[in-house]
């Protein structure tokens, strides 16, 4: 079981509103982190905290590959709120430009099979439903090749089948060694070997 | 001296002894520098009592290019080694380094109306002074663009980096296009320059000058660092962390 | 990954046909109304020319400068990117590209057009198309530092003016000047000389001030 993100005593404010102190977790292979909390606490801040972007007040965050510390760039990959996804791109071309840019060499056809688009690759991802472009870029999580997902609100806009497709990807990427930070609103499921809840809970509900 | 001071509560106990001094001297100089500009001073041989303009014009000029340089090194340290007290002290060499650029601008063509007959002039130096007051408003309006302050301070450090190449061009604009704005005549020490008595004034006007720049800059820190501490001491507690294994 | 991100912005550019033209569109309607309230003096057109599309030129720049990162940072590219490949120099510099390419390029392209409507000699054509060359990249390194600056705040027209307008001013005066000396003395005049110093600034300075900017706009 090797480490790929260890939190140090985090701080986060946002302006003069402390979000969050004293946060020490460890994340290794096989973990599941469940984020949730009422709105406005600080849950995407936190994602954002573990994707590299954002900076903490104060500690520290440590990325690992092989047990070497790295840029957070080398471990982890980001399923954001927004889908990321270019109105004028079809699914094919938007997909190929992230596997450039990550250097995924292989087959995108099985990819589209995965995340149940194959039918959908030569459409433009503007005409693509919330659900199908909520399913693309999951796919982009797929091709990434990295241990750390980072998901926010994965299941948002999803049907009962996509849903299960989620849980289904997330449950395979952690039994084959990776580990994933979801927020989520929705229950947090027993998926991976070590599943775990962090709950954010605000003394007392910001306006 | 820099590093003594970076601390904040050393800072606020230093400003409580120097900013009167600096307020009294400033006060005394800018009197004292008034009077001789306006009555102690001989008229120009070429410009007659035009030349008295020299006096409040040539300081404003130079304290703008010192704020702005002033600015410039606390952006710089504010941007490497992201220190709270210099972001604070940044924003408030602005200020000041605005109104003298105005000042500047604004003697700069009253003098110039009965010298040259104009009251403005494309000549490189004013221009390149009227540049540097837009990168101030640029600066000041980057420092408020977001509600997160630290987030707005850190992109205007970078800005005013940016348009520290501007200082440069400013000193050497004379030199590099010859028009009708009179070269330095304080700087070649060796040739005959100013004449003392023209000297002594203007000498005392950029002393009240900078000590009212040290002045200002000072109170605005100070207000500043008071506000962000009961800012902090009215700041909620975070959120609750707790982590529960499935 | 530049030529990556370069190529989607090409394919971009080529899918939303409108974008460019408009920029295009913007130059020819601005030297119209140039000529209308300059009045139908052909000498006096011939003399200001120069000026004229300078300043045609650079006002087209400014308009497209808010978009060059906008799109990407509203619908999450910008993120994602940054995420996969922590180096903010090189999102920039491709953009950079991308940006000359897609918008600054047609401009360019457009100036003979301009010389017509005012009735200029080639060598004036050659002169102005050779100064906005060179003074190109000072513009669009400065138009991706305003934008990257101001891209937390959604696109802001005016800010990003008043940002950029401070140092493309020095452009702006060697540029026409530099059209106006081409005809005597070629391209080894100063005004050319100091043109291409300022691209060479904005190029070492302006590129990684707006990689900072990105890198800070997320922190």
């Amino acid at each position: 079981m090797s480490a790929y993100l260890t939190f140090n005593n985090i701080s986060v404010s946002r302006g003069h509103t402390l979000l969050f102190e004293g946060l020490s977790l460890t994340l290794s292979s096989g973990d599941v982190l469940w984020i949730q909390g009422t709105n406005g606490v600080g849950k995407t801040t936190l994602l954002y905290l573990s994707t590299g972007l954002a900076r903490p007040d104060t500690g520290a965050l440590t990325w690992y590959k092989d047990n070497m510390p790295v840029e957070a760039s080398e471990v982890v990959s980001f399923q954001g709120h927004q889908d990321a996804l270019k109105p004028q791109l079809t699914a094919f071309e938007d997909l190929s430009f992230w596997a450039d840019l990550c250097e995924y060499s292989g087959d995108l056809e099985p990819v589209f099979h995965q995340i149940g688009l194959q039918s959908r690759k030569d459409v433009l991802t503007g005409k693509l439903s919330a659900g199908q472009k909520r399913r693309l870029s999951l796919a982009r999580l797929l091709i990434s090749q990295k241990p750390v997902w980072i998901m926010d609100e994965p299941s948002a806009v999803m049907d009962t089948a996509g849903r299960d497709l989620i849980d289904h990807l997330i449950h395979e990427h952690v039994s084959h060694g990776g580990c994933a930070i979801i927020a989520s609103h929705s229950p947090a499921r027993k998926l991976g070997v070590s599943p775990r809840l962090l709950t954010l809970n605000a003394e007392s509900p910001s306006p | 001296m820099i590093t003594y001071l970076a601390n904040p509560e050393r800072f606020l106990r230093f400003a409580r002894v120097a900013k009167p001094i600096f307020g009294v001297v400033a006060l005394l100089s800018f009197v004292y520098g008034l009077w001789l500009s306006l009555i102690g001073s001989p008229p120009d041989y070429q410009q007659g009592h035009g030349v008295r303009m020299m006096y409040v014009h040539v300081p404003a000029a130079w304290c703008a290019m010192m704020a702005y340089t002033a600015l410039t090194i606390a952006s710089f340290v504010s941007f490497v080694w992201r220190h709270p007290l210099a972001d604070i002290a940044a924003r408030s060499f602005a200020v000041p380094g605005l109104a003298f650029t105005f000042l500047c601008l604004i003697t700069g063509s009253l003098w110039g109306k009965p010298t040259w007959n104009t009251w403005w002039q494309w000549d490189g130096r004013m221009t390149s002074v009227l540049i540097l007051f837009f990168i101030y408003l640029a600066y000041l309006s980057v420092g408020s663009l977001v509600s997160d302050k630290k987030k707005s301070a850190r992109l205007a450090s970078i800005l005013a980096m940016v348009g520290f190449i501007n200082i440069p061009i400013i000193k050497f604009s004379v030199e590099w296009w010859n028009s009708l704005h009179q070269p330095a005549t304080i700087s070649n020490f060796g040739a005959p320059g100013l004449p003392p008595e023209m000297l002594w004034p203007l000498l005392t006007m950029v002393l009240a000058y900078s000590t009212f720049f040290g002045w200002a800059s000072m109170s605005a820190i100070q207000n500043q660092i008071l506000s962000e501490r009961t800012a902090r001491a009215k700041r909620q507690t975070g959120a609750k962390i707790t982590v529960d294994t499935l | 990954m530049q030529i990556d991100i370069i190529k989607r912005d090409l394919l971009l550019a080529t899918r939303s046909k409108g974008d460019w033209v408009m920029g295009v569109i913007f130059f020819a309607v601005f030297l119209a109304l140039a000529v209308i309230a300059l009045g139908n003096d052909s000498a006096l057109l011939r003399q200001i020319a120069p000026a004229i599309v300078w300043l045609a030129f650079l006002m087209s720049a400014l308009l497209s400068f808010g978009q060059i990162f906008t799109q990407d940072y509203e619908d999450g590219t910008l993120a994602q990117i940054l995420i996969f490949q922590q180096s903010p120099l090189k999102i920039v510099s491709a953009k950079f590209i991308a940006y000359i390419i897609t918008a600054l390029m047609p401009l360019w392209f457009a100036i003979p057009l301009a010389g017509l409507m005012f009735n200029l000699t080639i060598d004036v054509i050659a002169g102005l198309m050779l100064s906005v060359l060179i003074g190109l990249p000072a513009i669009a390194a400065y138009g991706i530092f305003a934008s990257a600056l101001t891209v937390v705040k959604g696109a802001s027209g005016v800010l990003i003016v008043l940002i950029c307008a401070p140092f493309l001013m020095p452009v702006l005066i060697f540029g026409i000047s530099a059209v106006d000396i081409y005809t005597v003395e070629g391209l080894w005049s100063a005004p050319y000389k100091a043109l291409f110093g300022l691209s060479l600034i904005a190029c070492a300075t302006a590129l990684p001030a707006a990689s900072a900017s990105i890198k800070t706009g997320f922190e």
